[in-house]
């Protein structure tokens, strides 16, 4: 059953903002939406608005302490030695802090037009950290040209970045280093183009020149796949 | 000012982003029952809920910065990072599932109703928002909210038509936003 799904209208885009919360979307009309949410502060405000009401159902439950073994067992594995330098600094917050002024530009330009003539590229996939929280954007165009975005990166230790990367036939290939911040672009080699659709992709976190012997070897912040911003458009 | 400064527990999350200790370790005795009791309501295994709540407390550690006091009440930040642990549990435990082990999962889940069923005894009295929903808007709800289902999973896990089960879920919503929002 396909139902109308109009995310130009606002009490439309508000429902769907608690079905987003509440976790009822199927994954096509989830990265769709996800893709507005990363550049609509707008939209980010009334899903955490959706967040406190639904909270409801938490605050109804009856306590029940962990058991004491717990807190030693989270202590050891964190070390709760003091944290480094980096950070300490308030560097990332005042970055993210530029970053969405932009963002709010982006998202009123969407929200002011016809939602699919607003977005660059033919497909898009969102980069998520482990909280939901999107660190990139990456448009894709047929021709293999991709623009990333920086939302809010995940912190990163001096000296590493997010590095993209495309599964074909099951092997990683490196498609380039994410911007720490702006935009950047970069081109899908030739061989890799006909299968983007339905590739999966990667985000691990590598030393800013690239990962040692191009294979990932750094934590991963990510997985996903591009979803088409065309053709079957915004009506789910 | 910032929307919930007020919060006792703005405080502690700040500390945590300045990687004090101690703030971090009463961030856990106030509320880390609240989030046990979360993720026993999900999970339903008590061994599952503990390992869960020791990522959350990690994700916690790692992430306090990013809390936004403008944006939620430290409470509902912490609560969805739970569900996010939560709702990635359950995902994995249903992709075993189908990945086969039929006859094991179905002995464990004849032992996660007896634990349901008791944890149900434990829940407070409704919220009067939740009071002015029908029954099948709220079990759809929060069906949907504690065990991480798309609207085509809940409608198989309710054995409803897919439309029925959208419309419960738009209309409940719906009348928690006119109640939370207005107090009607």
């Amino acid at each position: 059953m396909h139902d109308p799904w109009d995310l130009s209208d606002p009490d439309e885009r508000d429902l769907a903002a608690g079905e987003y919360v509440l976790g009822t979307l199927d994954s096509r009309q989830q990265a769709h939406f996800e893709a507005l949410l990363a550049v609509s502060p707008e939209l980010q405000r009334q899903v955490a608005e959706w967040r406190e009401h639904l909270q409801v159902f938490n605050t109804r439950l009856e306590p029940v302490p962990p058991p004491d073994a717990l807190w030693p067992r989270i202590v050891r594995t964190l070390g709760l030695t003091p944290r480094p330098w980096w950070r300490r600094l308030n560097v990332w917050r005042s970055l993210s802090a530029g970053l969405a002024l932009s963002t709010l530009v982006l998202g009123a330009l969407l929200l002011a037009r016809p939602i699919p003539s607003g977005m660059p590229g033919e497909a898009v996939y969102v980069v998520l950290d482990d909280n939901r929280v999107p660190g990139w954007i990456i448009y894709a165009e047929n021709d293999g040209e991709l623009m990333v975005q920086a939302v809010q990166p995940t912190d990163m230790p001096t000296g590493m970045a997010g590095e993209l990367w495309m599964m074909k036939d099951g092997q990683p290939v490196s498609l380039g280093m994410l911007p720490g911040r702006g935009e950047a672009r970069m081109r899908m080699p030739a061989a890799l183009r006909p299968m983007m659709r339905h590739a999966d992709f990667a985000v691990s976190i590598e030393p800013a020149g690239g990962a040692p012997q191009g294979r990932p070897s750094g934590r991963v912040i990510d997985r996903g796949r591009l979803v088409p911003m065309r053709g079957d458009g915004w009506s789910l | 000012m910032t929307r919930y400064e007020q919060d006792p527990l703005t405080d502690l999350l700040a500390g945590c982003a300045n990687g004090e200790a101690r703030a971090f370790e009463r961030l856990y005795h106030a509320t880390s029952a609240h989030l046990y009791a979360q993720l026993l309501r999900m999970l339903k295994e008590e061994s599952a809920a503990q390992d869960c709540l020791q990522q959350v407390y990690l994700r916690v550690w790692q992430t306090a910065g990013r809390y936004d006091a403008n944006l939620s009440r430290p409470m509902t930040w912490l609560s969805t990072i739970t569900r996010n642990v939560g709702i990635d549990w359950l995902r994995r435990r249903r992709r075993r599932r189908e990945d086969g082990d039929e006859a094991l999962e179905t002995f464990a889940d004849d032992t996660d109703l007896t634990a349901a069923s008791q944890l149900a005894q434990h829940t407070e009295r409704l919220h009067a928002c939740l009071e002015t929903l029908s029954d099948d808007q709220r079990r759809a709800l929060e069906t949907a909210y504690f065990e991480g289902l798309t609207h085509g999973e809940l409608a198989a896990a309710l054995s409803q038509p897919l439309g029925t089960v959208k419309s419960w879920i738009r209309r409940g919503l719906e009348r928690l936003r006119t109640c939370m929002t207005r107090g009607i």
